[in-house]
């Protein structure tokens, strides 16, 4: 099928965007896999302060909850009604929020570095973008990996949470 | 001998620098701040300027070497602050931008000269690759600060105090 090269640059260029309270974080489309309502999240028996599971018939992503200083929470607070599921690499998880929008942009670029002196070598962002007068932090899936990595210093893909080996929402619609 | 006018800036632990007479922009009493979580503790705000987005530095704690819990969202709407709006340029044909710094009071006009120059003190040495040069005021070595580096260089590639925002969302 001949495809829309307008819909291709589209699609490479958008985004999710999530509140998280104050917090409000932009992800690429490309590396998240599904947006779900809460409700869906499979509860149960949890470890390394995931909050639940969402399970397909490919993966079983653990779900977290940030607060907006990004400090892992126990519990949900009661506003927060959905969650996404992000891919990095052949990895799966899940990040609850309290919005979530998704946003074009277009031939543009939203991006803008971070001023040097905001960086460092374990920062998590690096670019923030500003849309509809508000402020979003770029947070790649990499970066997400890394900032649940760090906040449960555990593995949190194991035997019984197996990385999918295909994928569905960012590569095909 | 020559002197001149300089802006003498008290940040938070006592920390002292100074800038000159037109490096130092505007003083704005409790901005609206936006946190930058997981990025550097002492650099981990965003002030709106503007219709700029500025660094918000605490030049206190570049040299404190214990961690500093960052400040939440409730912490920032009640406490007052006060932050100094700083400008330099990468070049000297380049435009001018702008950067905060966390107060501890307003800055205080002093007058320098030439023979107060000395060499920079021991406990300011982690800094030197950020600084100009530095003065003896009052029994202590200020340092003045090439301001386009202390906005555009990464805390960690000078300061082994870097206070990582990260390591306090310990597991629960």
């Amino acid at each position: 099928m001949k495809q829309n090269p307008q819909l291709i640059i589209n699609r490479e260029n958008a985004w999710i965007l999530i509140g998280l309270g104050q917090l409000r974080l932009m992800i690429p489309q490309q590396q998240v896999e599904t947006l779900e309502a809460y409700a869906v999240m499979e509860m149960g028996v949890v470890k390394n302060s995931e909050i639940g599971h969402f399970p397909t018939e490919d993966y079983r992503a653990p779900i977290y909850c940030f607060s907006e200083e990004l400090k892992l929470l126990r519990t949900t607070p009661q506003n927060y009604s959905y969650f996404v599921v992000v891919r990095h690499q052949q990895h799966h998880f899940g990040l609850c929020c309290e919005s979530v929008n998704t946003h074009s942009a277009g031939h543009n670029k939203p991006e803008i570095p971070l001023p040097g002196c905001m960086l460092s070598s374990s920062a998590v962002f690096k670019h923030y973008a500003i849309i509809n007068n508000q402020l979003y932090l770029v947070a790649d899936s990499a970066a997400l990996f890394n900032l649940i990595q760090t906040n449960t210093n555990s593995a949190i893909f194991t035997a019984d949470n197996p990385p999918l080996q295909t994928s569905t929402y960012g590569a095909s619609s | 001998m020559s002197e001149c006018d300089a802006w003498l800036i008290t940040a938070q632990n006592d920390f002292k620098f100074a800038c000159g007479m037109k490096e130092f922009v505007e003083l704005q009493q409790n901005p609206e701040l936006t946190l930058v979580p997981g990025n550097p503790g002492q650099c981990n705000r965003l002030m709106n300027w503007r219709d700029h987005w500025l660094p918000v530095l605490k030049a206190g704690h570049l040299l404190t070497p214990e961690p500093v819990a960052p400040q939440d969202t409730q912490d920032m709407q009640e406490t007052q602050e006060l932050i100094g709006v700083l400008c330099y340029q990468q070049q000297p044909s380049a435009p001018l931008e702008h950067g905060g710094i966390t107060l501890h009071r307003v800055p205080e006009k002093i007058t320098v000269s030439e023979d107060s120059a000395c060499n920079l003190s021991q406990e300011l040495k982690s800094l030197e690759v950020i600084v100009l040069s530095c003065f003896t005021y009052q029994e202590r070595c200020i340092p003045i600060f090439d301001l386009s580096l202390l906005f555009t260089l990464p805390i960690d590639s000078y300061s082994a105090n870097v206070i990582s925002a990260v390591n306090y969302s310990a597991p629960l």
